[in-house]
């Protein structure tokens, strides 16, 4: 029986793959890319089904696929049209005959009497007497012959406090004791305003008089409609019907939802040709995984230990060249054994965007890019929820009916697409709409309500947009079956963030909205930082990491300012918030030496930018980031832990939660807005800003700071000696290095040995000043005598030490001058 | 309760637990602080490849206890107990395994406050001084809240 067993399960595997394309053909169809072709594949897919069903006896399959494949064959043969009404009930009977596969081994004990009736397609009566439908005949003598009454019981399910379950089941036992239960089940409620604003209805038979059935079961009178048997044949037919469909209609919006991720299946690669394929338990896989996380930790180690005692050993060098390729070759394969292609993903949404067009009224083009995308199985997964929602959203609040579209001048048909894309070792998923947009006003106003803003306080775009995924936000008016209950799109953020990912928005009003997927390539493994905040060390995905930036005390203390309280860094003209990572993990009490570079690591998360304050950055490792332990889930500033190629543990830094820990609040754009106010004030109020610096002797000179493009530190080495002159190589330029103190009367020393700064001017492409120390930048009112001058230089006070104010222009006259002289 | 127990000293008082939730006792690991963590987690532990979080019970019992951790042994509870995530604890002297019977156990005085009491499973009288037998499963939950 085993291989009977596997024989099935391989039957089912096919005939699933013939179902899809089905269901794929169908759509197509409807989209109107209908032609011949395409009928005959699906006509061929029903008419295998049939034909390996009957050789496994399986005869309700059967039955449904001989009636799909006659209605096909009709239609092949342009005896009958393919229409709306047709291939919605193919659509169904698909669904059905899904339905059935799933239970194969009962399937002959599942009715499917409504679907054949549907695709037996019989030409309704226009007149006489109304026939009752075959499969309710019997009902309805039965009902005669009890001299019941036919019920419709309606009751909201807004106010039932308890388990839908329960209530169901309580309902059905009162039925049951006054009579006897036909139908029961729920739908979307005429008035939309209540928020779960879905109906249960009961449709039963019983002896009893209206007014008693309402006092025996506590309802109401008008929740209740009576139902004469004998007069009204055709409104008791109806409501049968209705009952049906809606049965079978929420099964297949259910359907949708629980998209099965097949660990193998079945493609054919252009050619026709299927490529071989093995089905491999998930189970087994995973532990493959780890295996191989583990053995590239193990060779890190070796490689770590060995590498200082191989310097003698013939040979071993290639050993472990070979060793070190292999493993990482290895790993890789393995990663790639768990890669899916996201057309898992995307083939479900051509109908869910479907059936949300028709519940919804709206129409919609989808285009989807990139199916042959391939992604760790996990996170594909971790993705049909999330992007289920986004599809929801867009069709509910984005895009708008056609009318309304007509109005503002757009194409009555939307756009929604969906494109996937590698780009620098990740996966980026883009669902972009072409609606209303996210209204901002109406986000500012709700989060005002909430209380989560000022009603007064300026609030960026980027701030309000990140709003929206904040839980129980939501601007719909009204909740209905789709969407708008206001936890959509944080259950989007919590689970990207959860697979290690990001999400971006961007807006535009009445032109549409798009929504940026970020996911990492690969689960376990991720490529990390090691950080040093003495005592401890910690790991950093560099999914997050933008730049780093070194601080040197002294030097750079012109770029962190201090707005507000907060310490932020300058760079490239943007303010960017600090977090010290030692006050947030309450180490301040460990010594620092004070004279130690600093480094800056500015992570990027979301929308939100900002740098890290470490003591060191101290090595690179490909770390495999174990889940945080359950008892130390509450300090969010962690997402995992990791050991490293020494064995030791450390924890691994969530950039989300560093920010949410850090209380910082960011504002976009305005954020360069506070430091250039800054600026100009200044130079307003009459202050010119100087950069004060050292020469070989103790005096201290000054030039402005509006006139110096940057200042680098210089290495010995990167000057070179031509002629008499010295010069100096950076970016692509050369440089003549003009020392202040050969034509300035101050002491002139000998050359440092060390470090030395180059003061680069801002209009001048030819020179460079050399200096030996770069102290500060001082504020200074403007006055006369620093006002361009012949001289080259002129003495000024500051704080009460005498400064020379070195000129510029006439410093760099002078020194040209004396270069061609010298020549 | 019935069965072997596992004693050990902590602080001024001699504590057991089930031996059948005992993994196994090392010495001299090393450990990793978690920064910034609350005091009932002492830190992270690599024991063979798996994570185990090591409390801190001398706080969590609100006992006091002299030595410091290094040399000393813990005990590793056995992964079963609360899913995936392994815990292990610092003690200061191991005791014996004893086999105790029902009508050796007690329950906690009325003296002792309601928070420990949820904690200690069974109070057993011996010779020299008493034994507390720890509740596990109530001590764990109570830390994750």
């Amino acid at each position: 029986m085993q291989a009977h067993e596997n024989l099935i399960q391989e039957f089912v595997v096919e005939a699933k793959s013939h179902i899809d394309k089905i269901e794929e053909g169908l759509l197509q169809f409807e989209q109107g890319q209908a032609d011949d072709q395409l009928i005959h594949a699906i006509f061929r897919s029903a008419h295998s089904i049939k034909g390996t069903a009957g050789f496994f006896g399986l005869n309700q399959i059967v039955a449904l696929s001989h009636a799909m494949e006659n209605l096909l064959g009709k239609i092949r043969s342009k005896e009958l049209k393919l229409d709306g009404k047709r291939i919605e009930n193919l659509l169904v009977a698909n669904d059905y005959l899904k339905k059935l596969f799933d239970h194969v081994e009962e399937s002959d004990t599942i009715d499917i009497s409504y679907c054949l009736n549907q695709l037996q397609d019989k030409i309704p009566r226009r007149e006489g007497k109304f026939e009752v439908k075959e499969q309710y005949r019997s009902l309805f003598q039965d009902l005669l012959k009890h001299g019941r009454t036919f019920y419709e019981l309606t009751y909201s399910l807004d106010q039932v406090e308890a388990e839908r379950e329960e209530f169901y089941q309580r309902i059905t036992q009162q039925i049951e004791s006054i009579g006897s239960l036909i139908q029961s089940y729920s739908r979307a409620a005429k008035d939309a305003l209540s928020t779960e604003q879905q109906d249960a209805v009961f449709l039963f038979s019983t002896v009893l008089e209206k007014d008693l059935v309402a006092m025996a079961m506590g309802f109401d009178q008008n929740q209740l409609k009576q139902f004469d048997v004998r007069l009204q044949e055709q409104e008791i037919c109806q409501l049968l019907t209705q009952a049906e469909q809606a049965k079978w209609s929420s099964q297949a919006s259910s359907l949708l939802e629980h998209e099965e991720v097949p660990s193998n299946s079945k493609q054919s690669d252009g050619l026709g040709q299927e490529k071989e394929k093995i089905r491999v338990d998930v189970t087994l896989l995973n532990q493959l995984v780890n295996l191989a996380g583990e053995m590239v930790l193990t060779r890190n180690q070796l490689l770590r230990k060995i590498t200082p005692e191989i310097q003698d050993q013939p040979g071993i060098r290639l050993i472990l060249q070979r060793l070190d390729q292999t493993t990482t070759e290895m790993q890789e394969k393995i990663m790639r054994t768990r890669m899916q292609p996201l057309d898992l993903l995307f083939h479900s949404l051509p109908r869910l965007v479907r059936e949300l067009g028709r519940q919804l009224d709206k129409q919609v083009n989808l285009v989807l890019e990139g199916k042959d995308v391939e992604l760790d199985k996990s996170i594909i997964e971790g993705l049909v929820d999330p992007l289920a929602h986004l599809v929801r959203n867009a069709l509910d609040h984005g895009i708008e009916t056609p009318d309304i579209r007509k109005q503002l001048g757009k194409e009555p048909i939307a756009h929604l697409f969906i494109r996937a894309h590698h780009e620098s070792g990740r996966v980026i998923i883009t669902i972009e709409d072409d609606g209303a947009g996210i209204d901002l006003e109406k986000i500012r106003s709700k989060a005002s309500q909430l209380g989560l803003i000022q009603p007064e306080a300026t609030v960026s775009q980027d701030e309000l947009l990140s709003f929206i995924f904040k839980p129980g936000l939501t601007t719909a008016n009204q909740v209905n079956a789709v969407s708008g209950r206001g936890v959509g799109l944080d259950v989007v953020h919590t689970n990207i963030e959860k697979l290690g990912g990001t999400v971006e928005v961007n807006t535009t009003k009445n032109k549409g909205t798009t929504f940026r997927l970020i996911l990492p390539l690969t689960l376990a493994i991720i490529p990390s930082f090691i950080l040093e905040t003495a005592p401890y060390q910690f790991a950093l995905p560099q999914t997050h990491l933008q730049e780093i930036v070194r601080l040197v005390p002294g030097k750079n203390s012109a770029k962190i300012e201090k707005i507000q309280d907060h310490a932020v860094i300058c760079l490239r003209g943007q303010i960017i918030p600090l977090i010290d990572l030692r006050e947030l993990i309450g180490a301040s009490n460990f010594e620092i030496t004070s004279n130690k570079s600093r480094k800056v690591l500015i992570l990027k998360s979301g929308n939100k930018k900002f740098g890290l304050i470490v003591d060191a950055i101290q090595d690179q490792e490909e770390t495999l980031v174990k889940p945080l332990p359950k008892y130390l889930k509450e300090r969010k500033i962690y997402s995992g832990v990791t050991i490293l190629g020494n064995g030791k543990i450390v924890m691994v830094l969530d950039a989300d939660g560093l920010c949410n820990a850090a209380k910082i609040s960011f504002s976009g754009e305005d954020q360069a807005e506070p430091f250039h106010r800054a600026r100009l004030v200044s130079e307003e109020n009459g202050l010119t800003e100087l950069l004060l610096f050292q020469c070989s002797g103790p005096e201290i000179l000054a030039v402005p700071l509006s006139l110096i493009a940057r200042v680098e530190e210089m290495e010995d080495q990167q000057m070179e000696q031509i002629g008499q002159a010295s010069y100096y190589h950076s970016q692509g330029q050369i440089r003549r290095l003009i020392r202040p103190e050969e034509y300035l009367p101050i002491t002139k020393n000998e050359l440092p040995q060390n470090k030395k700064m180059i003061i680069i001017p801002k209009n001048n492409q030819s020179v460079a000043i050399l200096a030996h120390r770069v102290q500060d930048t001082q504020f200074i009112e403007t006055s006369a005598t620093i006002q361009q001058n012949s001289e080259v230089m002129t003495k000024i006070v500051v704080n009460g030490k005498i400064i020379v104010y070195v000129h510029l222009a006439a410093l760099f006259k002078v020194a040209a001058l004396d270069s061609n002289g010298g020549q | 309760m019935n069965g072997k127990i596992l004693t050990f000293y902590l602080g001024s008082g001699l504590w057991g637990i089930d031996i059948k939730q005992a993994q196994e006792i090392n010495r001299n690991v090393e450990y990793t602080p978690v920064p910034g963590e609350k005091s009932s987690i002492v830190g992270l532990l690599n024991l063979r490849g798996q994570v185990i979080t090591l409390l801190n019970l001398t706080s969590l019992l609100q006992i006091h206890s002299s030595s410091t951790e290094l040399g000393r042994h813990c005990i590793i509870l056995k992964g079963t107990l609360n899913g995936s995530d392994q815990i292990g604890f610092f003690i200061d002297r191991l005791g014996d395994v004893m086999d105790v019977t029902e009508d050796l156990c007690e329950r906690p005085p009325q003296y002792v406050e309601d928070s420990e009491k949820s904690w200690i499973a069974d109070v057993v009288k011996l010779p020299n001084e008493m034994l507390f037998v720890l509740d596990l499963n109530h001590l764990l939950s109570s830390i994750l809240e």
